[in-house]
């Protein structure tokens, strides 16, 4: 990247849905797939004389998640209401938390280029998420299914320099709540959503310049795009001396570009205050041990132990923690007679390319990892009889492309008589095959994202 | 008029249609209409009752009881309404005590607190001296009667009218027109918005969304609601020293018997005072009565309120049972065709 002549600061406002089989303050289920506002009580559609019951669970993935990133988990926090007018938000209020969130003053571990940062986090709260409104065809329908599934949002301190560094840091945390099993971490289906707060400066040394809020950057595709499209338009206003206003603006991805959200949206003054519904959460020593207990290997923790234990490079790392599965599937080829490095090269080059090639998810990867293990060694045999190793390279090419074919042909046919896979691997069944095959979080998936207020 | 917002309540028991009835009481809304109305009204401890079902108006404050003719039948309507309620979060998990058994009629050693605050200046001088009667009654039963001091009290009524209204703002939020009840056409969402609330709330609810609404923004949260939420510990704390040297306090219900109907309505601050005795006891989440003690020169019942510790409506009710054999029953209202 061309060095830029200005300095950017970015922090992020993640918010993280949560796979709990029901909703923060009520009984409704939170399946996927369900009808229009079938998934509906009076409770979430706030109804007269209802009252708001917090889900244990909600709590529990909240704590793991603070746990997880080193925050301090507040023993007292406390409910309150975000009061705003619309119309997929059914009480009129947010139940969100504010002054007294869960959890506080933590940092999350990113590996970029090699080297490891640390981004700080600020806060982790629990919140409950709004209705979905669609609006068109003269009118405005809104699911109120959504309305009260359990969110995090997570605050992080304004610490990127980077429109890749937040980027890195958002996929850092998708692979967390996944490997936590708190949330599938989605971000196309709106289980991962993410603001940023984006201002710029001639140099580090400056003070912050205004900020503006940067919504609807919800996808890894574009992320980076929305963020340096915002970055640069505000440092092309500060070179023609006009003055950046804080406001909230609205990436459009199809355009390029942002736009601000001017008007009503951001003149809201949400008059905060606590939920009398709701008593302060306490939360038990107890909890707390029990989420700390359960914490799985972190993810960086596992990048950490590939490269220091593993030997491995910090790319190949990289490239086999950041899927759980893919992760869980190469330690598994792994054994006393295939070397972690071999193993590595095999699955991140091989494999995924070969899943690749047939538009696979590593999730309906129908090759067990007994066979490919098998088949490393098999290969590996073929290699040591070779006269010389040092001349098996320059002739491989050849006969790397015939066997790469061959050990693809057969490890697919023959899981394929198995009957292990679908007999068809297009990508119209994609979805559905990843639905029904992932059985460790539930799935819960939204194909329209509402407009992020 | 037979009082504040439960007041159909009270006077379909007063009238003898009902042997008992429920109401909610948020400022007084219980006792204030038994009181004019000559029946007993009990709001139990915050969290006694569950909500659930209740439409909120200002829910930290908010909660069920029972009217009734005697102390007894209320005493019965309370058990069977008390309670944990999973689908309320603060309803309280302790168990409910036999209230009818805790009827007594022995109140000796009791020791009863007439808190000097309560008698001020608006205070009616036909109902300070039911109440200061009630007292030297009680003493007379083997009570032990002595005078408190509840310091914070004349700060209850601004205190209430932040906290209960921001509440209110809150809570009212939901009646939008979106899902249900009165939808007004406008062009757009604001103006559906607005012309729904405007023509859907009267002038006393709307008076009071704008007064909660000003209370929770930014820039006025701490100087009123948060300013509100200390008063209002402090209030608590006033009735936490005074249960430290008595069991039951006894007070005025109301400053006032029953007014005239549309004779109040003109003067809203005027109005909101007429609360200033029953407030204090929402605000401090206590169990409060409100029972027949005597008329005043028109014949018009005045109500002797009575206030318990936390969770304490056993003591309570056995007080005021003692003292209900002890005083004249309240007149039976002349009824249409009567």
């Amino acid at each position: 990247m061309a060095a830029r002549e200005y300095d950017i600061v970015i922090g992020l406002e993640v918010h993280v849905q949560l796979a709990t089989r029901t909703k923060a303050f009520c009984a409704c289920p939170t399946d996927f797939g369900a009808g229009e506002n079938s998934q509906v009580c009076p409770v979430c559609m706030g109804m007269p004389g209802m009252l708001p019951v917090l889900n244990r669970r909600v709590v529990e993935m909240a704590v793991l998640l603070g746990l997880a990133t080193g925050c301090a988990i507040n023993r007292e926090s406390v409910f309150a209401r975000k009061n705003y007018f619309y119309p997929d938000l059914p009480k009129g209020y947010q139940i969100s938390q504010y002054d007294k969130p869960l959890c506080e003053h933590g940092k999350l571990p990113v590996l970029i280029d090699g080297a490891w940062r640390e981004f700080g986090i600020t806060r982790i709260h629990i919140e409950e998420d709004a209705g979905k409104s669609m609006h068109g065809g003269g009118g405005s329908l809104i699911d109120f299914n959504r309305t009260g599934v359990p969110l995090l949002e997570v605050v992080s301190e304004p610490d990127f320099r980077s429109a890749d560094e937040a980027t890195a840091y958002l996929k850092t945390m998708r692979r967390l709540v996944r490997s936590l099993g708190i949330s599938d971490g989605n971000m196309e289906e709106g289980s991962l959503r993410c603001d940023a707060n984006v201002s710029v400066r001639p140099t580090p040394d400056d003070p912050f310049g205004t900020r503006t809020e940067l919504k609807n950057i919800n996808s890894f595709r574009f992320i980076a795009r929305a963020l340096d499209y915002e970055a640069a338009r505000q440092w092309d206003m500060l070179q023609h001396h006009e003055v950046v206003v804080q406001e909230t603006r609205l990436y459009d991805a199809e355009k390029g570009r942002t736009y601000s959200m001017r008007g009503k949206e951001e003149a809201h003054d949400y008059r905060y205050f606590p939920d009398p519904d709701l008593l302060p959460l306490i939360v038990e020593n107890d909890l707390v041990e029990q989420a700390r207990g359960a914490l799985p290997e972190l993810p960086w923790q596992r990048t950490r132990r590939y490269m220091d234990d593993l030997g491995l490079s910090a790319y190949d790392a990289e490239v086999l923690t950041a899927d759980e599965e893919l992760s869980d599937y190469f330690e598994r080829v792994v054994d006393e007679d295939v070397p972690a490095k071999t193993a590595a090269n095999w699955v991140s080059s091989e494999l995924l390319g070969a899943l690749k090639q047939r538009e696979l998810e590593m999730a309906s990867n129908p090759i067990e990892p007994e066979r490919l293990r098998s088949l490393i060694k098999l290969v590996a045999g073929e290699r040591s009889r070779a006269k010389s190793p040092r001349t098996y390279s320059p002739r491989c090419s050849r006969r790397r492309t015939i066997r790469r074919r061959s050990w693809r042909r057969w490890a697919f046919s023959r899981s394929r008589t198995k009957g292990r896979s679908p007999p068809s691997w297009t990508r119209s069944s994609r979805k559905a095959r990843r639905k029904s095959s992932n059985t460790r979080a539930e799935k819960r998936r939204f194909s329209v994202i509402s407009s992020a207020r | 008029m037979p009082g504040g917002s439960s007041s159909g309540s009270a006077a379909a028991v007063a009238a003898g249609l009902v042997p008992a009835a429920l109401g909610t009481d948020t400022g007084g809304s219980i006792r204030q209409p038994a009181a004019h109305c000559g029946v007993v009204g009990v709001k139990p401890t915050y969290g006694r009752v569950s909500r659930w079902g209740v439409i909120a108006y200002a829910s930290s404050l908010d909660q069920v009881g029972p009217f009734a003719r005697n102390v007894e039948d209320a005493a019965l309507v309370l058990g069977a309404i008390c309670g944990h309620d999973p689908n309320d979060s603060t309803s309280h998990a302790e168990a409910v005590p036999d209230f009818a058994a805790a009827l007594t009629g022995d109140i000796k050693g009791l020791r009863v607190g007439v808190p000097r605050e309560y008698f001020t200046d608006g205070l009616d001088p036909a109902i300070e001296r039911a109440v200061r009667g009630a007292a030297d009654k009680a003493r007379d039963l083997g009570a032990e009667v002595v005078e408190i001091s509840l310091p914070h009290t004349k700060y209850a009524v601004a205190t209430y009218y932040v906290v209960a209204t921001a509440e209110c703002s809150s809570n009212l939020a939901r009646y939008d027109g979106v899902r249900y009840g009165l939808r007004e056409q406008a062009s757009d969402l604001a103006g559906m918005y607005t012309r729904t609330r405007s023509a859907g709330f009267g002038d006393e609810v709307r008076r009071r969304i704008l007064l909660g609404v000003f209370a929770l923004s930014a820039g006025y949260y701490d100087a009123y609601y948060g300013r509100a939420s200390q008063v209002r510990t402090l209030i608590g704390r006033d009735f936490e020293n005074a249960f430290e040297k008595v069991d039951v306090i006894f007070a005025p219900t109301a400053p006032e018997t029953a007014f005239k109907l549309g004779e109040r309505t003109d003067d809203p601050l005027k109005m909101y005072l007429s609360d200033i005795l029953t407030i204090p006891v929402n605000l401090a989440g206590l169990p409060g009565l409100s029972m027949p003690c005597g008329t005043d020169d028109g014949g018009l019942p005045i109500g002797l309120q009575v206030i318990g510790r936390p969770m304490d409506e056993a003591t309570l009710l056995r007080a005021a049972h003692a003292m209900e054999a002890a005083l004249p029953p309240a007149p039976r209202p002349k009824l249409g065709g009567e």
